[in-house]
């Protein structure tokens, strides 16, 4: 039988669509990583704005740099990459446009939305409702091009770079949509449907898997059909990309507890997310050797390629990022490193070295190839990995540092056995020398990026008048062919080797292996009681408090302060008593944080008079000479919006909040009660007058609140006893 | 009698633990069975897909 010829061409028109956004948002994001950098070095570059204060910008920063420098690159690479191993242009180009314009409005309503404090507070999951179902519809837009082009394909076999992008496709569906299951309390105002230790194995079930599933399995495809073209060799072990892909698929999913170490989580839940994680260092180091051997014979290409340099240095990034994650992962290391600036260094050594440098790696490979001229300047490129690399070492290097003191100052005991540093802002003072090396680091890395951005712009300057689109040839995938004997193998390999000219039966497995491995971990959670032990004292916030919390999310106060005391003798030294999980059940969503650029706030309910709140938001320098929280001005001068005091109250009572019916009725009516009293003390402690129905004084209730139910009477535990733990 | 009764009672969070060694024994047969020297030569083509010359910078 004879086969029939088809000619195809490639749309390599929306590739260089993605990869422009890309740049572009690359330097939208870095820079706003440098505004929040110099913020910490010195808060006076929070300007008294509250568009631009710190914790309204970082989400912008975090949300920017993943979902749209990263997620641009990870289209680029997924359009360009999947015509040619599927020899068959993009099911439909108007799906691709769609995506394309459909992606950069979500990415420019983030940009409205974050600053004008329209968040949810979770981790790289802030935009509100409307904006993630955006998300979700444009993602299915998205898969939906991707699994056409998959079904019209005329190659057989899916190489492993798909695979990848399939994992991608399909963990991201399930994470965005079970993380962000809400209840609507207004245009932009929601709150998840879980709550307290719950809601916070969720979110570190997605955040980790956001890590994994978006800035990984993605950028790991990139990887695999990047590297073998830019060194002209073939991948060093095929058998090798097999393991690497299933163990990381299959074990990454669980890892997500190892975020909430010694916390109110369930010591079982968070033991096997430190195993799982430890476990992650193999089928992560295989990748990385399968990548760095790929280079076998061709190391000299590297001394003069520096598409190579730069995937070499990513490559050998994500070695050093997936041997310190499972270390970061042990509980023991842990103690030390959480809530630190560890963290942070941790999180840039894999975003700017891993997924930064293999963006710029194919940008550079790609740019000669799309615009068909040559690159501009290769010198350029050359100067662009090497103040990289030092912006990246400068930035990792100091932050490292900032970690380990801050970790160790905070648990330090003096001969007496106290602590040696009670004050907390002994330990953000001593940090600030790190932080402005941060920024030097910073701004080499964007300077590195400003040097693409001419190479680029050089580049598309002498492209042709009207591009060259070659036409290709391939044999149709007919059916016979496309159900056709696998090319052998024995056992399971062999099997292996069918699935991978059966795409559905190969989705169908990826999502098997998600959809298992998370069930195992949250089922347990949700469904066993003594997870979470209720406490009889624990009650609702009060309408005004709960518009406080509300303000508090909106402010991003939980980017820089944790609600959560570990059982750790240094923090209860410091804080007061351990945070327990039956005091969180009300809280939609949890705000534990993840990091302590200013002190815990659980048990600051009663530790000062409301005065002191006043003068704190309005120029925490006032009460705390050094420290670099922004002030809050305007919270003394915005009223609070009653009619969603109201909204919000209904909300949580739809949640399942036990609110007394006349609660919900008169939310309003009862928040400005305690509002008047708030603000009749304030003035009599010597404070200003006319703030009760202010901003500030909804927060104050709130602040005043935070872990004070427990001191009203004994804990009494319902159900299991004890902590859970 | 609600499931989570049903889960609470049974102290079903050893699955999390059972699954674990599962998962463990699973990746130790699939790390056996990839390395089969049997299994090497159907993988040799799909090594070579990215390579097939057919996005080269145009010359003009």
């Amino acid at each position: 039988m004879t086969e029939r010829i088809e000619r195809f061409v490639y749309d390599d028109a929306i590739v260089r669509m993605f990869m422009l956004a890309t740049l572009v948002w690359g330097l939208v994001g870095t820079l706003v990583g440098l505004v929040i950098a110099l913020q910490l070095a010195n808060p006076m570059f929070n300007f008294g704005l509250p568009w631009v204060s710190f914790g309204r910008l970082r989400p912008l920063h975090t949300n920017a740099v993943i979902f749209a420098f990263a997620g641009n690159a990870i289209f680029t690479a997924v359009y360009y990459s999947s015509q040619r191993l599927l020899k068959a242009r993009m099911w439909s180009d108007l799906l691709s446009r769609l995506h394309f314009w459909g992606w950069q409005g979500i990415i420019v309503a983030a940009a409205i939305t974050l600053p004008l404090g329209l968040t949810q507070s979770k981790e790289y999951a802030e935009l509100e409702w409307p904006v993630d179902v955006a998300i979700a519809l444009v993602w299915v837009l998205f898969a939906v091009n991707f699994f056409g082009t998959v079904a019209r394909r005329r190659e057989r076999h899916l190489y492993v770079a798909l695979w990848f992008y399939i994992a991608t496709i399909v963990a991201i569906t399930v994470l965005h949509v079970l993380n962000n299951l809400v209840v609507v309390a207004g245009p932009f105002k929601s709150y998840p449907i879980y709550a307290g230790v719950q809601d916070a194995f969720m979110q570190w079930w997605y955040g980790h898997n956001a890590v994994a599933f978006f800035l990984t399995t993605p950028f790991l495809g990139m990887m695999y059909y990047f590297l073998p073209k830019a060194a002209n060799r073939p991948i060093f072990s095929y058998r090798l990309s097999i393991l690497h892909f299933w163990t990381l698929v299959f074990i990454y999913i669980w890892a997500g507890p190892h975020h909430l170490h010694y916390t109110a989580l369930p010591a079982w839940a968070s033991t096997l997310g430190m195993l799982f994680s430890v476990m992650l260092w193999m089928p992560s180091w295989g990748g990385m050797i399968n990548g760095l051997l790929t280079l076998r014979g061709a190391w000299h290409k590297v001394t003069e390629d520096p598409v190579l340099k730069f995937f070499v240095v990513a490559i050998t990034f994500y070695g050093m990022s997936t041997f310190e994650g499972p270390l970061l992962s042990i509980k023991s290391v842990n103690a030390l490193s959480h809530y630190t600036d560890w963290t942070i260094a941790h999180v840039h050594a894999g975003a700017l070295g891993w997924v930064g440098f293999m963006i710029f790696g194919m940008m550079y490979w790609l740019l000669p190839r799309l615009f068909q001229a040559e690159l501009w300047s290769r010198r350029l490129a050359e100067l662009h990995f090497w103040i990289g690399t030092v912006g990246i070492l400068l930035y990792i290097v100091a932050i490292y540092a900032a970690g380990l003191t801050q970790g160790l100052m905070w648990r330090a005991f003096d001969e007496t056995g106290r602590l040696a540093y009670p004050d907390f802002i002994e330990t953000t003072v001593r940090l600030i020398p790190m932080y402005w090396v941060r920024v030097i680091g910073g701004s080499l890395y964007i300077a590195g990026l400003v040097l693409l951005g001419v190479n680029v712009l050089m580049t598309w300057r002498a492209r042709p008048a009207r591009y060259a689109e070659p036409v290709h040839e391939a044999p149709a995938l007919t059916s016979a062919r496309a159900a056709g004997p696998a090319a052998g193998g024995a056992g399971w390999a062999g099997w292996h080797r069918r699935w991978e000219g059966l795409p559905l039966t190969f989705s169908v497995w990826v999502a098997v292996a998600v959809a298992v491995a998370s069930l195992f971990e949250i089922l347990p959670m949700f469904l066993i009681q003594s997870n979470v032990p209720t406490i009889a004292s624990v009650h609702p916030y009060s309408p005004l408090e709960l518009a406080g919390r509300d303000i508090y999310v909106a402010e991003g106060c939980n980017n820089c302060h944790s609600q959560m005391i570990r059982p750790i003798r240094a923090e209860t030294m410091r804080y007061g008593e351990y945070s327990k999980p039956g005091e969180f059940v009300y809280d939609h969503p949890f705000l534990w944080g993840s990091r302590r650029i200013g002190p815990d706030l659980q048990r600051v309910g009663g530790k000062y008079p409301h005065l002191w709140h006043v003068r704190h938001m309005q120029d925490p320098r006032s009460t705390t000479p050094q420290s670099i929280m922004p002030a809050y001005p305007w919270l003394a001068r915005d009223h609070v919006d009653w009619r969603a005091v109201g909204r919000g109250v209904r909300a949580q009572v739809t949640l399942g909040v036990p609110y007394p019916r006349d609660t919900a009725a008169n939310a309003a009516a009862l928040a400005k009660t305690q509002g008047q009293q708030i603000a009749g003390e304030i003035v009599q402690q010597g404070g200003p007058a006319g703030l009760e129905e202010t901003k500030m004084v909804a927060l104050i209730a709130y602040l005043q609140r935070l872990g004070t139910d427990i001191k009203q009477t004994t804990a009494t535990a319902a159900g299991a006893g004890g902590p859970g733990r | 009698m609600k499931l989570s009764d049903v889960m609470s009672a049974m102290e079903l969070h050893v699955f999390a633990e059972v699954a674990f060694v599962i998962a463990a024994a699973a990746f130790a047969a699939v790390v056996v069975t990839t390395f089969l020297r049997r299994n090497r030569e159907p993988f040799e083509r799909a090594r070579l897909m990215p390579l097939t010359g057919d996005d080269e910078v145009i010359d003009r």
